[in-house]
């Protein structure tokens, strides 16, 4: 084993360091574009809520209204009927 | 079922007999082709690897130009809703247009290969010719099965004449790898080597991807 | 529901890459003739193995959607070829580098397996723009099944192809994996095991994430009544979409 180590480079900062960062890098890298791309996805989905739950407030508050709407034309309807 | 195919094939060459739209082309291509190596490589004769290489790349290229035609018609004219209509086994179109980009493979080497021999090639082809027409022959199974198989996959696509070779070039380099390896110590000075493992690997590959698109072309038909 | 394991795999993933990533750089010994740069070989290696099992198991998948014609497994398959073009990427990457460290080029035509995955990219690289090509959902489907199916059966036969074409010519560049010494397969065992969670990882995140926006496209339809109002802007994709009501687990 100490033969071993003795013939090969034990350093790892010479030159096959810079060619295995770079691989590992590459992986790295891999996931945090990844990453990227899903908080990039994320970000236009909350956003779509957003604006989805405005508009189904904004629907109920319409119901809301017509139903006010109807319930007070009904007992003016029997009034003038009668 | 034969005569399905049988029928089938008859109006496949009927129609190129009567419109001639891809044989021509295909060995004018070839020639062409020929001709653009010698200016491109800069060599009046070739062997060996060289010459091998320029056959099958030359074969490859006009082999996709005709099999990207072979569905058009049926696709644009109406051929596919015609053919489901008929309570025929589907796979005959299959068989059927596998012939007939086999018979055009054929009708192209008859007119690419002299001309590689005469314009190109150092070597002579005579005591070699029957090992070559061997392999060209496996090979030539090969390029049918796939082209008419990636046509069909193609044809529906709206970038039907880009996808078409996008799709068949890697499926086709196994092929390229046992029909030049195959070739090439045949059109060397010394013929010498028997390419048998490259027939071997040849056949493999046509009858595994003979299977793979007899199983799956059904699907591609269905509307 | 897609996302419900989704958490516990991703500890998962993680644990097993810092202990991969431990092993290799304190365990594994230095190998005699390349040195310290034949530690990429425990990043390319499995993402090889994985790329090319992933390429087929998209084939798979698409065997199972041509047979039940239920949309969820044309989705894995997407998803699964997808993800396996990324690792395919990375292996030519990664491949090339340690080329470069041993060989002084970026490229080599003598390793069996970096020709290989060059031609099986080629080949996955159009099946985006299959899919984009074809407008009719259930046709797209049904048109990337078979060319999955016949690219995932394509993989294996490439690379014995490959293999022959190079066997007699040159010797293995960048070294084999057999006659691995006990603490080097270990290694390279558990990176394998680390890489695969990875992939599963990323998988199961595009299809909650895929998921998610198709319930929240189906909630703005039924919002917007008949509107016929398209989301904003975002065009169309090559990917499969789902049926917001369809229930499932990956």
């Amino acid at each position: 084993m100490a033969l071993l180590l003795a013939e090969v480079p034990a350093l790892p900062l010479n030159e096959a360091g810079k060619y295995v960062a770079a691989a590992y890098i590459v992986l790295f890298v891999i996931v945090l574009i990844y990453v990227a791309i899903m908080a990039i996805r994320l970000s236009r989905m909350e956003r779509d809520l957003a604006e989805l739950l405005e508009l189904s407030q904004q629907s109920d508050s319409e119901h809301e209204d017509e139903n006010r709407a109807a319930s007070s034309i009904e007992p003016r309807a029997e009034s003038s009927a009668v | 079922m034969s005569r399905t195919v049988r029928a089938l094939l008859r109006k496949e060459l009927l129609v190129e007999l009567r419109t001639l739209e891809s044989v021509p082309g295909m060995s004018l291509f070839a020639v062409s082709t020929f001709v653009v190596f010698h200016f491109a490589l800069n060599r009046s004769s070739v062997e060996g690897d060289l010459a091998a290489g320029i056959l099958w790349v030359t074969i490859l290229f006009a082999a996709i130009l005709g099999a990207n035609r072979l569905f058009v018609a049926d696709a644009d004219q109406g051929g596919f809703d015609a053919f489901l209509l008929a309570p025929v086994d589907r796979s005959a179109m299959l068989i059927a247009k596998v012939v007939t980009m086999l018979c055009y493979l054929l009708a192209l080497e008859l007119v690419a290969v002299p001309a590689f021999a005469l314009l190109l090639l150092g070597p002579s082809l005579g005591p070699v010719l029957g090992e070559l027409l061997i392999t060209l022959a496996l090979a030539d199974v090969g390029i049918a099965v796939i082209g008419t198989f990636v046509g069909a996959l193609a044809v529906q696509t709206r970038a039907r004449d880009l996808l078409g070779p996008l799709l068949a070039l890697p499926l086709l380099i196994p092929i390229v790898i046992g029909g030049a390896r195959a070739t090439a110590p045949l059109l060397s000075m010394h013929p010498s080597g028997s390419p048998g493992r490259w027939l071997l690997t040849l056949g493999l590959y046509d009858l595994v991807f003979g299977l793979i698109a007899y199983a799956l072309f059904d699907f591609l038909l269905e509307d | 529901m897609y996302g419900r394991g989704l958490r516990s795999l991703s500890i998962l993933t993680v644990a097993a890459m810092a202990l991969a990533l431990a092993l290799v750089f304190f365990y594994a010994p230095l190998e005699a003739e390349q040195g310290f740069l034949q530690k990429i070989f425990y990043v390319h290696v499995p993402l090889a193995i994985i790329a090319l099992c992933g390429f087929v198991l998209g084939g798979l998948f698409a065997i199972a959607h041509l047979r039940t014609r239920d949309p969820r497994w044309d989705m894995r398959s997407y998803v699964v070829i997808h993800m396996s073009l990324i690792f395919a990427i990375g292996t030519l990457i990664t491949g090339s580098i340690w080329a470069k460290g041993s060989w002084g080029h970026w490229w080599v035509w003598s390793e069996p397996t970096l020709v290989s995955f060059l031609i099986v990219f080629l080949l996955y690289a159009t099946y985006q723009p299959l899919r984009f090509a074809i407008e009719d959902p259930e046709r797209q489907a049904r048109y990337a099944s078979v060319f999955a199916i016949t690219a995932g059966a394509f993989v294996p036969m490439n690379f014995i192809a490959v293999r022959l074409s190079t066997a007699y010519l040159h010797p293995r560049t960048l070294g084999s994996s057999s006659n691995l010494p006990g603490s080097m397969a270990l290694t390279l065992l558990v990176s394998m095991v680390a890489l695969a969670l990875l992939f599963a990882t990323m998988c199961k995140y595009e299809l909650t994430a895929k998921h998610t926006r198709a319930q929240v496209r189906a909630l703005r339809r039924r919002l917007s009544g008949d509107d016929g109002r398209s989301p904003a802007g975002r065009g169309r994709s090559a990917a499969p979409s789902l049926h917001p009501s369809t229930r499932a687990g990956l």
